[in-house]
């Protein structure tokens, strides 16, 4: 593991064992974009058989299929690695770091996602997959009959743990690895929405791993915590499903929230408006997401006292999040706003979410809960946070960040196309949705009666989704012809901000030759402005400490993964087996040691050079 | 960050004297967060079905406080061990730390077979297993994750000990038995939960 | 950051600082025993408060749980030193975990029929 051997190593070697942030960031996206189209082609084929009445495109069981995998791939398999992509690719550069604190275990966390998403969708080859809902509730999970639940449970409990070593991962990065002068009240709000996040994820996954594990444990060794008939209780698992699942929802938005505080300041040629409230409001939607879980279970019957308090903690809830939207609205007021594409995802999130956000509160009164809940209102609601608030995001993100990250521009007319057909298709699709709830469609049903006026809004949902399936087709076109003849990006395309604009596009391995120093708040406008070209270095060129690469993650991963497989199928010498491999490389990784190796600092590009 | 370096020479926290232990350090402690929500998920588990015996044994029959008692006061020692240890290290005195890290690990060791004891017990004895009900299931889910955690801890600090023992503290390995012993102490933590919310509440109803 | 804050620090200073160590050292190493003893005191005490028949249930359960809660202070303050220097972070770190905690607690026992 000696520093000149890792320079020859072949690609493939190379992105197995990569420790570097930035290339783990793009394995986390590339990985993250192919479920994202995978569940798009679900949504899809969910829209066509919705297209008529009593339409026969897929059938029932199918049909159930393919809304459970569409809503666990979107929010597992699609949102959270995109989520955690620009975590890797942005979070340390944003910070002045060199690294993060733990590279191992983070690309631990990458190989374990990527195990348990492929372990998810497994039961489209292996005789019929998940068809329990994206929540699995007990009984109808633990009675499923065939493997398809199954795959489900293995697959995102090894998925889960891969989340949770991530987000600890972030944490000390966040808190350890400042350059100096990066203060707390410093940091870009990117930085802070993924130190937030990353705590809801660390205390938010327990709760999943254990409702995972008790899922497993009634249908691989026969217990009873979720039979009633032999005093179990299902009300149990959906507590710590939605203990875990409400933070989900913030884990997914509140990222979305950091981008677009970077983009639209960026954008409009001013500061962001008021930097310590949408701090402080972003700790307190992260803080209350605990304490909302049971507004889920309004209809359950928990009684009304414990309704109105949940109703009255998820109402509260709205106010950090309105704190936030005028933020925006005042940045923008009276900037020199440029509606780059990145910026158009920006402006039109803001009237989507707030929609969202509306129903939100229409949907935290319990009685009238009572009347909307498992109806299309509910679907509606949640794609208009979801998609108009974290998909809106990571599009923002992607144009925005994808010179910083590739070293290339997207095209921009290109952009501009994707953004207006997927923000037509997305309100075509889902405005409707609303009105079909009130009128009493239910959800999760793979078909409707005709006669009912249910058939225009139906038809007009399945165009809009073709729309997006068209929008997204731009984008993916957009991406390979700019790969292979795109303008090469300059340093700061965007005149941005924050200290990742200062480095080359994409940047060195080692982030930064020398650690810059930060004298405030947006520190590398507060240079430009200063009249410097570069960060002012906090410290002698020096060489520089870089970590070892190592397979083991990838070793452990795979072991994970075949005792899960093999569990599923009963074969408890083989699942033994990979538990052994997994603990084998873990005692590897304990004896080994890992001194990392070093960049000479005679062997630095000469200042100036990088990204010419 | 050599091996060389002698034992006087370390400074006065070596388990966070580099970047590299402070990382560790913190990013143990915030493990040790989210560990306390799986447990908690455990236990709420537990009390939620801690009547539900589908008319079998009840925990009144079935818990026997002097084995309780004696399992407690196992891993109650242990930890201190476990602090001794952690005090030796922070004086660099290698030898007393794993000395005391030795007493600990014999002390989970017993503490384990006393739990597989039990465990045995109550199956064959009683026919009391995490199949026969609600109860059951959540009674060996959580006593079990704990001693999972055990035979995890003991494994780790044996692999410590084992590892490090020609070659002495220095400040890569520091970090390693620091948050080793902040585990042990976390698993003791746990257990006095598992006394008193299992057993003892257990036994009187 | 970090690695090499401590390498100026010249030989007076280090026997001046050992000396001040070994006083620390001391202190501690009494108030760990001291620690221990309350620890084994206390649950004997739960023991009792659970075999004895004079104690209503009732009473006896409130009475173990707040004993727990002691004993568990104990260990994260002083034996997981919590109370010492740079262990801010981690104090947040475990107070939302407890907090999380208490939720998941909650909902099993007492939010559900």
């Amino acid at each position: 593991m000696s520093a000149h051997a890792q320079k020859k190593k072949n690609p493939i070697w190379d992105w197995l064992t990569t420790v570097d942030h930035k290339k783990i960031g793009i394995l986390y996206l590339a990985t993250g974009a192919f479920f994202f189209l995978l569940g798009g082609l679900e949504a899809i084929l969910i829209r066509i058989q919705l297209l008529y009445p009593e339409n026969n495109f897929v059938g029932a069981q199918t049909f159930n299929e393919l809304l459970t995998m569409h809503g666990t791939t979107m929010i597992f398999l699609a949102a959270m690695p995109l989520v955690f992509g620009f975590f890797n690719a942005i979070v340390p550069l944003q910070i002045g770091a060199r690294d993060v604190a733990f590279p191992f275990v983070n690309s631990l966390g990458y190989w374990l996602f990527t195990a348990g998403g492929i372990m998810l969708n497994l039961g489209w080859f292996l005789g019929g997959s998940p068809d329990a809902g994206w929540t699995g509730y007990a009984p109808l999970s633990t009675t499923s009959p065939g493997n398809g639940v199954d795959f489900y449970v293995l697959g995102l409990q090894i998925s889960g743990i891969g989340t949770l070593i991530g987000g600890i991962n972030f944490l000390v990065t966040i808190v350890n690895m400042r350059a100096p002068g990066m203060t707390f009240m410093r940091m870009p709000l990117f930085t802070w929405t993924t130190f937030i996040t990353s705590g809801l994820i660390l205390f938010a996954f327990p709760a999943l791993t254990i409702g995972l594990a008790l899922l497993m444990l009634d249908r691989l060794f026969g217990t009873q915590f979720f039979a009633a008939e032999a005093g179990g209780n299902p009300i149990i698992y959906e507590h710590l499903f939605w203990i875990f699942g409400h933070p989900e929802v913030y884990i997914l938005i509140l990222p979305a929230f950091g981008i677009f505080s970077e983009v639209i300041p960026v954008m409009a040629k001013k500061r962001l408006f008021g930097y310590s409230a949408m701090v402080f409001a972003t700790a307190l939607i992260g803080f209350l997401g605990f304490m909302v879980w049971v507004h889920h279970m309004f209809t359950v019957g928990l009684g009304p006292i414990a309704n109105s308090i949940f109703a009255v903690a998820t109402m509260l809830i709205a106010v950090p999040t309105g704190v936030k939207i005028f933020n925006w609205l005042f940045t923008m007021w009276g900037g020199k706003v440029v509606f780059t594409t990145a910026n158009l995802w920006a402006v039109g999130f803001i009237p989507s979410f707030v929609l969202g956000g509306m129903t939100g509160v229409m949907l935290s009164v319990p009685p009238a809960d009572y009347q909307y809940h498992d109806s299309y209102f509910v679907v509606a609601h949640f794609h208009y946070v979801i998609v108009g608030g974290v998909v809106f995001g990571l599009f923002a993100g992607m144009y925005y960040w994808w010179p910083k990250i590739f070293g290339r521009m997207l095209n921009e007319t290109l952009g501009k196309i994707h953004f207006w057909l997927f923000f037509i298709g997305f309100h075509l699709t889902f405005f409707p949705q609303h009105f079909l709830g009130l009128m009493g469609m239910p959800r999760r049903v793979y078909t409707y009666l005709s006669g009912q006026e249910l058939e225009t809004a139906n038809f007009v949902s399945s165009i809009g989704a073709f729309l997006m399936g068209v929008a997204t087709i731009v984008m993916l076109w957009n991406i390979i012809q700019t790969s292979v003849a795109g303008k090469k990006a300059s340093n700061d395309p965007w005149d941005a901000r924050t200290l990742e604009w200062a480095i080359s596009s994409p940047p060195p391995e080692y982030n930064f030759a020398q650690t810059p120093l930060v004298r405030g708040l947006d520190a590398f406008w507060l240079e430009k402005r200063a009249g410097n070209k570069t960060m002012t270095p906090a410290e002698p060129l020096d060489d520089i400490h870089m970590p070892d690469s190592s397979i083991l993650p990838f070793m452990m991963a795979v072991g994970l993964f075949i005792a899960a497989l093999s569990a599923i199928y009963s074969s408890w010498a083989i699942a033994i087996g990979g538990l052994v491999l997994t603990f084998a490389m873990m005692f590897l990784r304990s004896v080994i040691d890992y001194h990392g190796y070093h960049i000479h600092k005679e062997d630095l590009p000469s200042e100036g050079v990088d990204g010419k | 960050m050599r091996a060389e370096e002698t034992m006087n020479k370390l400074p006065a926290n070596p388990e966070r004297a580099t970047l590299e232990g402070k990382n560790k350090f913190l990013g143990f402690w915030f493990f040790l967060g989210g560990e306390t929500v799986l447990f908690a998920s455990l236990f709420g588990v537990y009390l939620g079905l801690r009547k539900a015996t589908n008319g079998g044994v009840t925990s009144q029959e079935l818990f026997e406080l002097p084995l309780v008692f004696i399992a407690t006061m196992l891993l109650l020692t242990s930890s201190l061990t476990a602090v001794f240890a952690t005090m030796s290290l922070k004086s660099q005195n290698f030898k007393a730390m794993i000395g005391w890290l030795v007493i600990t690990v014999i002390l989970g060791f017993s503490f384990l077979g006393l739990e597989i004891y039990e465990f045995n017990h109550y199956v064959h004895e009683y026919e009391h297993t995490i199949r026969s009900s609600a109860w059951g299931s959540a009674f060996y889910t959580l006593v079990g994750t704990h001693g999972a955690h055990v035979l995890f801890g003991v494994s780790w600090i044996t692999l410590l000990i084992v590892r490090n023992f020609g070659r002495g503290l220095n400040l890569y390995n520091a970090p390693k038995f620091y948050v080793a012993a902040l585990y042990w102490h976390f698993v003791d933590v746990v257990w006095v939960f598992i006394f008193t919310v299992v057993y003892l509440m257990g036994k009187v109803g | 950051m970090g690695s090499h804050q401590n390498d100026s620090v010249s030989k007076h200073d280090q026997s001046h600082l050992d000396i001040h160590h070994k006083i620390a050292h001391q202190k501690e190493l009494k108030q760990h025993i001291v620690s221990f003893a309350m620890m084994i005191f206390l649950t004997m005490l739960s023991f009792i408060a659970v075999a004895s028949e004079a104690i209503s249930t009732r009473f006896a359960i409130l009475f173990i749980l707040v004993l727990a809660g002691i004993q568990a202070a104990f260990q994260l303050y002083i034996w997981m030193h919590l109370s010492h220097k740079g262990h801010q972070y981690p104090t947040w770190g475990i107070f939302f975990g407890i907090g999380v905690a208490a939720t998941c607690v909650a909902a099993g026992a007492a939010m559900i029929w």
